[in-house]
């Protein structure tokens, strides 16, 4: 730990400069990579005709250009660049010549004029330097294969790692053959390599568009698009070499990439979703773009403000702050609640959250939890289920458990599930618990047998969604045996949730109870938790009174949700009456149940522990036992936001 | 208890219906900012002001100060104490040069046992008019045309 605080504290001391340089480096090599493009013949080598001068070089807009009928124009662009790449400001004048007048002409802007089927060349020169374009008339059926990819970030604990020509396939994505004047003359998709071809009448002032839409008919119905409802796409020229192949890459400094890569992380999340499901198709939109500022979030609908093109996630970004483009993580953890609201019931108020509380609506923790798990899920399936880690933007090696959510190029969330601190991150009212959880379910049983749960039990449930619904989902469609529940208690108990029998059971009437009073002043701990159809769990705690004293009794330390109802019985067992008052109580102090969160700059629900702790006080009229009744709320309208299970100590005070 | 419950059934359906989930909060906040304007040759003071929603007893704070700025009072690296919601403040004084330019970087960064790590970046610009070697080198402008093809709207960048 203390070895990658140092290594993130180092970038940062140069993240300024280390900004800039990328950025020049990359500007560089895009341009490099033009002149190497342009000049590479069919055994990989430099042409001799790109004439050094000095370190300038002559870049040209396409190295060769088809054709497809006389009289047919097309326009050559040039621009002298020097040593780095870079254009100058001041460009020279450029003199065009063709070298087979028969079969092209160009004039003096590089515009070309085809004259007769065939094969010429033009030439065009400045600063002595001197570049040879080919140029082919052909009206003839050509096959045009093209591969279509874009620059990722790669990513770690610490942040984006430092990579230069770090490219993608673009996968099942629209391509349209365009004609010059925009027209669509062909579709196509791209395939799991990025690649597509196009049979026809092809040349070089047509175009090739690809959007950020993917292949309905592989059941993807997915898309990027800008906060204005319009489809991300790039576009480009015609532009091959001389095996007809074309290379279309698009680069980090083409805000577009980011659409790309958006495109590509839920394209992945609806792969494993299909797979892993009885789902056969998916439909998303994402709405991103620059300055973006309203966070990263998905809507389940339309609103006026925050969800402006209805259903969809909407994504962040904030240039040299929070941007979640290239945020994979947290990609797949919004994809989450898309995945949620389309196969089950997410019954969560939304709003802000933090990893740590431990004291969240329980319904929010659920969802969030699954948002914090689903990420590891996907990326898990990808690296050693369909065994593709080349689908994923980490090093070899690298965890696919993480989640890291960057500012910058560094994290500013970075969190292992694999390896998630216990005491921190516990009970069903901690998302990253229930995290941990779900991660341990899919790591012993896989995401089929929970995703059956989310499908078929939960959307019907009577009961607010959250994990205790969950839980009860499990039960009842598996109904595991006593080895099945030990290995479910294993999970469910490392993160301090216990939907079991308590050490105390069975202490659910005075009948069956078989065990000493409590001692004063002592605090033990106790279970809520019944299976679903076998009523509500009781728990009843004897305790020794003596007439006239005072007697304080109380739950504390509720986790969980946990929402009890105390009630005091008599040494016969009934309901204790003090001056014709009985003594019970529900919440020891429901003011305490909305509180400030700092963080998010609001109040909001909490399931801290004591607002639905119960407390009673009294004198006690007899000398005896009396017995402490403990079970969940009886209050016909109970918070939703708490839960009917959970653990709570119970503590009996003599004054 | 009605009254609070209906409370909070008010605040979660104002606040609700907007985002149905929002990704997780970052638990830490850093600000910086100067006492007063940055005067050159002379010692300035800024404030730093942290924010832990967990009680943390080894926060880190780390500064990175540009070219000609001296930190003279504190130290870059800081082992911070915070307290759950508790606002922290802190003041450290540099000597700002005649030449100096750019921004005090700060990281306000929190390690969990058990590989959970939490950071807040801000950043202090010194505001002495003379910022001209942190502007980026002019990048190609970032055109994209809009456009209907098919019925689609569409935001289309050219690549070359």
């Amino acid at each position: 730990m203390a070895t990658n605080i140092k290594h993130r504290i180092y970038h940062t001391e140069h993240s300024v400069w280390a900004n800039c340089r990328q950025a020049i480096v990359r500007l560089s090599i895009l341009f490099m990579s033009f002149v190497l493009f342009g000049c590479m013949d069919n055994s990989g080598t430099t042409s001799p005709n790109n004439k050094a001068s000095g370190g300038n070089a002559l870049v040209v807009s396409t190295d060769t250009v088809y054709m497809t009928k006389i009289s047919g124009q097309y326009s050559v662009r040039a621009t002298l660049v020097d040593g780095n790449g870079v254009a100058y400001l001041q460009q020279p004048t450029l003199t065009w010549q063709s070298n087979t007048p028969n079969i092209v002409s160009v004039d003096s802007n590089g515009m070309l004029t085809a004259l007769a089927m065939g094969t010429g060349s033009i030439e065009v020169t400045a600063d002595n330097l001197q570049k040879t374009i080919s140029v082919v008339v052909n009206s003839n059926v050509i096959t045009l294969n093209g591969q279509v990819r874009y620059e990722d970030k790669e990513y770690n604990a610490s942040g984006f790692i430092a990579q230069t020509n770090y490219f993608k396939a673009v996968r099942y994505a629209k391509v349209d053959l365009l004609s010059s004047d925009n027209s669509v003359l062909q579709t196509t998709y791209t395939d799991d390599q990025g690649k597509f071809s196009f049979s026809g009448v092809i040349g070089s002032q047509q175009l090739i568009s690809v959007s950020a839409a993917t292949d309905i008919s592989r059941g993807l119905g997915l898309q990027v698009k800008d906060r204005s409802d319009q489809l991300y796409a790039v576009t480009t020229s015609v532009s091959l070499n001389n095996n007809l192949q074309m290379a279309i890459d698009i680069p980090l400094s083409s805000p577009a990439s980011g659409a790309f890569n958006i495109l590509d992380v839920i394209t992945n999340a609806a792969q494993f979703s299909i797979a892993n499901t009885s789902l056969n198709s998916m439909s998303l939109s994402v709405f991103w773009q620059e300055n973006n500022s309203d966070g990263t979030y998905f809507c389940s609908g339309y609103d006026s403000y925050y969800c402006t093109q209805g259903k969809g996630i909407y994504v962040y970004n904030q240039p040299g702050g929070d941007t979640d483009e290239y945020d994979d993580d947290v990609l797949y953890h919004e994809f989450g609640h898309f995945f949620m609201d389309t196969i089950s019931r997410d019954d969560s108020p939304g709003g802000c959250h933090t990893l740590s509380a431990r004291d969240l609506d329980l319904r929010l923790a659920w969802s969030e939890g699954f948002g914090d798990f689903f990420p590891s899920a996907v990326k898990y399936w990808l690296a050693n289920t369909i065994q593709r880690p080349d689908l994923l933007s980490v090093p070899s090696g690298f965890t696919t458990a993480s989640y890291v959510d960057t500012a910058g190029n560094y994290a500013q969330i970075s969190v292992d599930l694999g390896n998630l601190n216990t005491s921190l991150y516990s009970s069903a009212a901690n998302e990253m618990a229930v995290a941990k959880i779900l991660y341990g379910l899919y790591l012993n049983y896989g995401f089929q047998k929970m995703a059956a749960v989310f499908d078929q039990y939960l959307p019907n449930v009577a009961t607010p969604v959250n994990l205790e619904s969950f839980w009860d989902g499990w039960i009842n469609l598996y109904n595991p045996d006593q080895t099945g529940l030990n290995a479910l208690y294993a999970i469910f108990g490392a993160r301090n949730v216990h939907y079991q029998d308590d050490g105390f059971e069975n202490d659910d009437n005075l009948l069956s109870l078989a065990r000493n009073p409590i001692a004063k002043s002592f605090t033990e701990t106790h279970y809520l938790y019944k299976p679903v159809g076998q009523g509500p769990d009781v728990d009843i705690i004897p305790f020794a009174v003596t007439q006239g004293k005072n007697y304080v009794v109380s739950t504390l330390n509720l986790s969980g949700g946990t929402d009890t109802y105390l009630k005091i019985l008599d040494s016969n067992g009934n309901t204790l009456l003090v001056n014709n008052v009985e003594i019970n109580n529900d919440d020891a102090d429901p003011s305490a149940y909305t509180g400030y969160d700092s963080v998010c700059g609001a109040s909001r629900v909490k399931n801290n522990g004591t607002a639905l702790s119960s407390l009673v006080n009294f004198t006690s009229p007899g000398t005896g036992t009396y017995y402490a009744e403990v079970r969940t709320t009886t209050d016909p309208n109970p918070y939703q936001s708490a839960g009917r299970y959970g653990n709570y100590d119970i503590e009996v005070q003599e004054n | 208890m009605r009254l609070e419950k209906a409370l909070i059934a008010f605040l979660l359906l104002v606040w609700a219906p907007l985002i149905m989930a929002a990704k997780p909060a970052v638990p830490l906040s850093l600000k910086m900012e100067w006492t007063a304007p940055v005067a050159l040759d002379s010692y300035n003071t800024f404030t730093i002001h942290a924010l832990s929603a967990v009680s943390a007893s080894k926060v880190t704070l780390t500064l990175t100060l540009p070219q000609n700025v001296d930190l003279v009072d504190g130290t870059k690296i800081t082992e911070l104490s915070l307290q759950r919601g508790v606002p922290y403040e802190r003041q450290f004084k540099v000597f700002v040069n005649s030449n100096a330019q750019g921004v005090i970087r700060g990281v306000l960064s929190m390690g969990q046992a058990g590989s959970a790590y939490f950071s807040s970046v801000a950043e202090l610009p010194l505001n002495t008019g003379n910022t001209s070697s942190l502007k980026p080198r002019n990048l190609p402008e970032k055109k994209y045309r809009q456009i209907i093809r098919d019925g689609v709207k569409l935001r289309e960048y050219k690549l070359d």
